[in-house]
């Protein structure tokens, strides 16, 4: 058993996956060996349905266990019969395609079969799972892979619309089915559908859930099955080639939602629901898809609306279940609606191949040109009118017999209805088979004889077999009817004794029969082949159109949105960042009002010292330069707030006991004031931005107040809540660095030891962070020149900033050069011991380069400083890495882990070194990104080509974040 | 229980001045709520780090057992490295804002953003 459905199943994949390559080589010959695959999966299944009953043993491969998720497969009855019909009718379809797809039209042959027989892979799969969630997998997949078959001409529109119409509405609804099998799950407790299958009845207290459960599997077979109100997609899936349209549209993948009914049915159907549910949505889509047919004029959109109206039969027909009407003949209904449809959706696709068009209003006069096809489609057509002797006409003799059956035990509308809408569907499938028919006689119109060419053997074989089995299944209707029952039963279907006969006697099925027939030659002649000609589907009724309008507006909607929330100017987006980050916290502490302030009044919030009151000062004035630095709107002053504000904070951290911080602080302040100032200058010299910008409405002045308040009391409040010391006292790492540091680092600045030491890493990747940074600033300035800007941005004959011709400051400057970096050596010595460090040190150096670079311009420092800056910073990157991995390398001890050297004395150790790194790396990132800002500012061109040919492409783009491509050339064209 | 007031007020104005430059349309006065921005979050890191009152820096030279205790270093260490790192970034947006005026010949963001608006380039209009 096993192996036999291993056989099924995996033939068409590994077949599949060789397809890509081997269609290469074999063009359109390729689908001779996809056929293999078929075939083998189809005398797999037969060899399983000779199989005796206690045979057919479920198959339980382990996939995701804990999950409860496993392959599972359960070849009863029901799974049987659609394993033969997809296999079955499989091969006739890549016999049919081998035949149709030539090389003169179509390309790509090897991807074509690979999908289809992915695709049918995954339908066995479907309907051999056992397991629910394997069988959602394998449902999701056939909605996949019915999307690449759907697209697979891909350049056209229209099979553009219709894959992406197919996989939404089926993927959509798929998800649905999706829902209610975890809630299956929820009821039952597992996925195993046979464990579900085998209960009775709704399990008790989880009748709502079951309800729901019931509701979201109908929407996923609903999907599928493109029943009302999602039977809009069908018809337009037909934009994909024809043996597709055959296979999936009609035999197999829009069954699914037939099969799934089927296979749930003992568990829905104790539901009062389900009936209604079920007949009403099956018996309306049979009406409505049977009009739509009759209004439509491409012969392939015909037979999809007549699809439709079947499958609203068959989800009719269970519906009828639980009103004493056992489905006996399922399998039969089924069956004949795979005869008929698949022949027919072969001949269109004959007809398409020989004239060239699929228009009824053009075809005419076929049956001359080609008999056989002609006969194929005659029967086939006799099938779906429900005429005798042929297997339609077993199955609407049946229907209407189990109707008239319903009506005289339970009497009333409920049976009443169907009958009708039975009685007049049928009849206007009558004018619709008329209406196809209408192609193959009367004399052959323009289209058919300018263009056609006969078809061949092969393509006229597989219809003329469908249309065969329509005729001798009907003939021996007794043997017919053994065979639909002989697969077995499954859960919920009962196997029918009753014989079949073609003729029983004049009933009131056969009466109904004969009056559905007349009215429907009534209606089409009443009418006329010309007035039919001329009818179309009316827009109220096209849901394809809406569903474009919904599909397309989607984005547009979301487009609309991005803009009134102002995603697409970074501006206003702000705001709404702002806002948010300011509004969720608010929600949640606006409540607790009380008991917050409740909380703040047990804690002493002023200072009871004299030095924290000298805290006060600072952080007065420190934040009414932050108050100024933000209401100011000149950019000099601005600047300068912005400045004490850092000054004042290093203040701030000499009171807070951290000497270390107050140096890096006042020093990285200088630093950035004076690259600011370079830019600044720069800004002002030019002009830039001198006219004032719109003012801006009370309202969004006010937002921007409020948000920024708010932000800044969320923070604050923040850090009061913080502050408060935790009980129990929290066991800090800082107290155990605290106590080691002089034994394990020899240092006794523990804050130093903590960088350069204990915490090294970070520091490690801090250092690459600072070269990142220069590097960043090196590409932004290195591509200026491609910009298109040059002409005002200097040539190097003069320098925007000339270098200001005073002698005293310049010798301020040059003598103060030597003792600022011996200053800079001591700060960097004694930082293991005392405040101080590579940080400060570095800066220190840096900024009197960079002073002496104000008074000798970039040139002069360039011939102190004779190394390309990133030279020193990488240097300092590759010194801290050696000093972190010596131990490893040398000691093979943990990387980063301490080691002592003492050379007279004086420390040398690990901790130097690494130190050293730090220096060097600040150094070499000041100056890389300074000096070259500063070369560009003065519109000084040595920096870019000294750097082009390093770093940068000569042809690469500026930055542009409207207009990527025209900009430069508009910009230059000026 | 702690005294530190003081410190909740100096980062509300910090950050909330700096989330009001933030907000602006000149792209230096983004930078400049950037830079406050950056100090208030090292401010955090050091007010929460316990109130320094009666204690001595983490520096253990001359260290008696009767003197004072030392504050916790590892917040300071933090914000060392953290100083640092915010000056890399203000000197990468510096650059960032110079870039953008080469390339646009602007510094505000409606003209920057402005779908019908002209690259202005002011230099060349006024020479």
């Amino acid at each position: 058993m096993e192996i036999l459905l291993a056989t099924v199943l995996l033939t068409p994949v590994l077949l599949a996956l060789v397809m890509p390559l081997l269609g290469r080589f074999l063009g359109a010959k390729v689908g001779w060996v996809a056929l293999l695959a078929p075939v083998v999966s189809c005398a797999a299944v037969i060899k399983m349905y000779g199989l005796p009953l206690a045979e057919r043993l479920p198959v339980n491969w382990e996939w995701v266990p804990s999950l409860g998720v496993n392959l599972t497969f359960m070849p009863d009855g029901l799974s049987l019969l659609y394993g033969l019909i997809v296999s079955g009718v499989g091969v006739l379809v890549v016999f049919y395609a081998a035949c149709y797809l030539d090389d003169d039209h179509y390309r790509d042959h090897g991807k074509f079969y690979c999908y289809l027989l992915l695709f049918m892979a995954a339908m066995l799969g479907t309907v051999m799972a056992s397991n629910l969630l394997m069988l959602f997998v394998c449902w999701e997949l056939t909605g996949l892979t019915s999307f690449l078959l759907i697209g697979f001409l891909h350049d056209k529109a229209e099979s553009q619309r219709g894959a992406r119409m197919a996989l939404l509405t089926t993927g959509m609804t798929g998800l649905v089915l999706l829902a209610g099998v975890v809630l299956l799950r929820v009821i039952y407790g597992t996925y195993d559908l046979a464990t579900i299958l085998a209960h009775s009845g709704v399990p008790a207290g989880s009748e709502t859930l079951l309800l729901m459960a019931f509701i979201c599997c109908f929407i996923g077979i609903a999907g599928k099955s493109a029943q009302f109100p999602f039977h809009y997609w069908l018809p337009n899936a037909m934009a994909a080639p024809t043996p597709v349209s055959a296979y999936l549209h009609s035999a197999t993948m829009v069954k699914l939602g037939v099969f799934l009914t089927a296979r749930l049915l003992p568990v829905f159907n104790d539901l009062e629901l389900w009936m209604p549910l079920l007949t009403g949505i099956g018996f309306g889509t049979f009406l409505l898809g049977a009009v739509l047919a009759l209004l439509s004029q491409d012969l392939k959109g015909v037979l999809a609306y007549t699809t439709v109206a079947q499958l609203g039969f068959l989800i009719g027909y269970y519906g009828l279940h639980v009103q004493g009407v056992p489905v006996t003949w399922d399998a039969l209904h089924v069956l004949n609606h795979v005869f008929y449809k698949a022949c027919l959706f072969m001949v269109v696709g004959i007809i398409d191949h020989s004239t060239g068009t699929r228009d009824l209003r053009k075809l005419g006069g076929l049956w001359r040109k080609m008999p056989i096809v002609g006969t194929a489609a005659l029967l086939a057509l006799a099938t779906f009118a429900g005429l005798p002797p042929t297997t339609g006409f077993l199955s609407k003799e049946l229907l209407l017999a189990d109707l008239f059956a319903l009506w005289q035990s339970h009497g009333g509308f409920q049976a009443l209805w169907p009958l009708a809408v039975l009685t007049v569907g049928s009849a206007i499938n009558v004018a619709v088979a008329v209406r196809v028919l209408g192609a193959f006689f009367g004399k052959p119109t323009h289209a058919v004889e300018d263009h056609f060419h006969a078809p061949s053997i092969g393509l006229q074989l597989p219809p003329v077999l469908l249309g065969t089995a329509t005729l001798v299944c009907g003939v021996f209707a007794a043997g017919f009817g053994r065979f639909t029952q002989s697969f077995g039963g499954s859960p919920g279907r009962v196997v029918g004794t009753t014989e079949l006969h073609l003729w029983h006697g004049v009933t009131p099925e056969l009466i109904t029969s004969a009056i559905v027939v007349v009215a429907g030659l009534v209606l089409y002649f009443a009418v006329g082949r010309v007035r039919w000609n001329r009818a179309e589907v009316p827009v109220w009724l096209r849901f394809d159109l809406l569903f474009d309008k919904v599909a397309d507006g989607v984005p547009y909607a979301a487009r609309g949105f991005n803009r009134a929330m102002g995603f697409e100017s970074p501006g206003s987006f702000l705001y709404v960042i702002c806002g948010v980050m300011v509004l969720v916290p608010a929600c949640f502490l606006i409540p607790r009002w009380s008991e917050l302030t409740a909380q703040a009044g047990q804690w002493s919030m002023l200072p009871s010292e004299p030095e924290g009151w000298m805290r006060w000062v600072v952080v007065l004035l420190v934040g009414a330069a932050a108050v100024c630095a933000a209401s100011w709107k000149r950019v000099i002053p601005q600047l300068f707030a912005v400045s004490i504000v850092g000054l004042g904070i290093s203040f701030y951290y000499v009171l807070y006991q951290g000497p270390d911080l107050a140096i890096t602080q006042m020093l990285v302040e200088s630093a950035t004031l004076l690259l600011v100032l370079l830019v600044v200058l720069r800004l002002k010299r030019d002009g830039a931005d001198s006219t004032p910008l719109p003012t801006i409405g009370r309202i969004r002045g006010g937002l921007r107040l409020a948000v920024s308040a708010g932000a800044g009391l969320l923070l604050g409040g923040g850090v009061l809540v913080f502050q408060q010391t935790p009980s129990p006292e929290l066991d800090r790492a800082g107290d155990y660095y605290l106590a080691h540091s002089e034994a394990y680092a020899k240092g006794t600045n523990v804050v130093n030891t903590t960088v350069i030491d204990y915490r090294g890493f970070d520091t490690m990747f801090e250092l690459m962070v600072l070269v990142i940074a220069s590097l960043g600033c090196l590409g932004l300035l290195a591509r200026r020149r491609t910009s298109g800007l040059r002409g005002r941005f200097g040539t190097g004959e003069t320098d925007l900033f000339p270098v200001p011709n005073d002698f005293i400051l310049r010798m301020i400057v040059v003598l103060g050069f030597v003792p600022l970096n011996l200053f800079a050596g001591y700060i960097f010595l004694r930082g293991h011991n005392l405040p101080g460090g590579g940080f400060p040190a570095g800066l220190i150096s840096a900024l009197s380069l960079i002073l002496l670079s104000f008074v000798l311009g970039v040139h002069g420092v360039r011939k102190v400083v004779r190394v390309n800056p990133i030279g020193i910073a990488i240097a300092g990157v590759f010194l801290a890495l050696a000093a972190a991995l010596f131990p490893a390398l040398v000691q093979g001890l943990p990387i980063l882990h301490h080691f002592h050297v003492y050379v007279a004395g004086f420390y040398l150790g690990g901790a130097f070194w690494f130190d050293l790194g730090v220096y060097l790396a600040v150094v070499g990132t000041s100056l890389k990104i300074i000096l070259p800002l500063m070369k560009s500012v003065h519109g000084l061109p040595g920096f870019v080509e000294e750097e082009e040919a390093r770093f940068a492409s000569l042809h690469c783009e500026p930055i542009d974040l409207q207009r990527p491509k025209t900009a430069g050339g508009r910009k230059e064209g000026r | 229980m702690t005294n530190q007031l003081e410190a909740a007020v100096l980062i509300a104005v910090l950050f909330g001045s700096g989330i009001f430059l933030c907000l602006s349309r000149r792209m230096l006065s983004m930078l400049f709520g950037f830079i406050l921005i950056s100090n208030a979050a090292n401010l955090v890191l050091i007010a929460i780090s316990g109130d320094p009152t009666a204690k001595s820096a983490a520096t253990l030279a001359g260290h008696s057992p009767d003197a004072l205790p030392p504050v916790d270093p590892l917040p300071q260490a933090l914000i060392l490295t953290a100083i640092v790192i915010g000056f890399a970034v203000a000197a990468y947006l510096t650059v960032l804002i110079y870039r953008l005026y080469t390339d646009r010949g602007t510094a505000s963001v409606p003209t920057l953003f402005d779908p019908k608006a002209e690259p202005v380039v002011g230099g060349e209009d006024k020479s």
